[in-house]
């Protein structure tokens, strides 16, 4: 059982660089309720709401369990649009004071108004999206090469573009030519 | 400097674990193996088991850290700090919402075991692990433990 000192020595440096090599990772397994409804039964017949809206360009915002159609639940954060980002922070900071009130109605209330301001919202960032790419769609045709022009199939490329735009969809090299 | 001797230390703690905005109670069998040199200094590897027992309906859940810890030692007792790594799965409550986390975390240990019946004592524990990732629940933040228990000891000269 001989273990020499400079071995020891090492040690420290070994378990901080293998310590440091990891960064901290999580993720929410399963679906997830504002918080002082998770005792006892929260999430059966209630108005749970299941932050569905965290997904990228396009996705269902968070909806109550209440609806006919209830999304999939998923309580993890994904990229998304800077717009949509603050809509979301905005409703997590809205039903954290929500979570404050006592009394049961006026919590379910409160979140049902904050859930609106949430479409509302992403609706807003929908909208305001689709208008950059009509103003890119424009400048497309106004200003890009005529190549971008030139109908291929029944479409041109700025028309492609656009709709790539509208999607979501990060722009092609041959879109970026084209103003986008 | 040749090692002076070699531990093997056991215990169940009982306490508290803060992880986002809800303390809960945490049952920890732990172990460790430690080695330690003639001047005192002393270098273990500590792993701690611990279980939350259910508060709602997310049920029970479990925690594992293991760390590897650097500190003195004498006659009666050890202290002995160092870096952890933490693997969970536990209902947990953030700001604004509430769910079940899974996770990996680094973080930090501290112990010290004080032995005043023989082999038996009493062993204190604090852990700090930063939890962070895509959770909506706690993207970000650190989770907190301290426990205490019976321990034991059986050392190896």
């Amino acid at each position: 059982m001989e273990l020499g000192v400079n071995s020891m020595r090492s040690l420290p440096w070994i378990a901080v660089i293998a310590i440091s090599s990891f960064t901290a990772c999580n993720y929410t397994e399963g679906e997830c309720y504002p918080r002082g409804q998770g005792g006892g039964n929260a999430g059966v017949g209630g108005s749970v709401v299941v932050p569905n809206g965290a997904g990228g360009f396009g996705d269902v915002p968070p909806e109550s369990q209440d609806a006919t159609d209830p999304p999939p639940p998923d309580c993890n954060i994904v990229p998304q649009s800077p717009c949509n980002e603050k809509c979301l922070a905005d409703y997590v900071e809205a039903a954290a004071e929500c979570g404050k009130l006592e009394n049961e109605t006026q919590r379910r209330a409160c979140q049902d108004v904050a859930f609106l301001g949430y479409k509302s919202c992403r609706e807003n960032c929908r909208q305001k999206e689709n208008k950059e790419c009509d103003d890119k769609y424009q400048d497309c045709i106004n200003h890009g090469p005529s190549s971008c022009r030139k109908e291929e199939a029944g479409k041109s490329l700025c028309n492609r573009c656009w709709e790539r735009c509208n999607a979501g969809d990060s722009p092609s090299a041959r879109c970026r030519n084209c103003k986008f | 400097m040749p090692v002076e001797a070699l531990e093997l230390r056991g215990g169940v703690s009982l306490g508290v674990m803060l992880a986002g905005t809800q303390p809960r109670l945490a049952v920890s069998p732990h172990a460790g193996i430690s080695w330690r040199t003639e001047s005192g200094f002393l270098f273990a590897i500590h792993d701690s088991f611990s279980i939350l027992p259910a508060t709602n309906k997310d049920g029970v859940g479990v925690y594992n850290q293991t760390s590897a810890d650097f500190g003195v030692a004498w006659d009666k007792g050890d202290f002995s700090v160092g870096p952890s790594l933490s693997i969970y799965s536990m209902p947990a409550c953030g700001v604004a919402w509430c769910g079940r986390l899974v996770g990996l975390s680094p973080g930090g240990h501290a112990q010290t075991n004080v032995y005043f019946a023989g082999p038996f004592g009493v062993s204190v524990s604090a852990n700090i692990a930063w939890i962070g990732g895509i959770s909506l629940v706690l993207p970000g933040g650190v989770a907190a433990m301290v426990v205490a228990g019976p321990a034991f000891r059986w050392s190896s000269e």
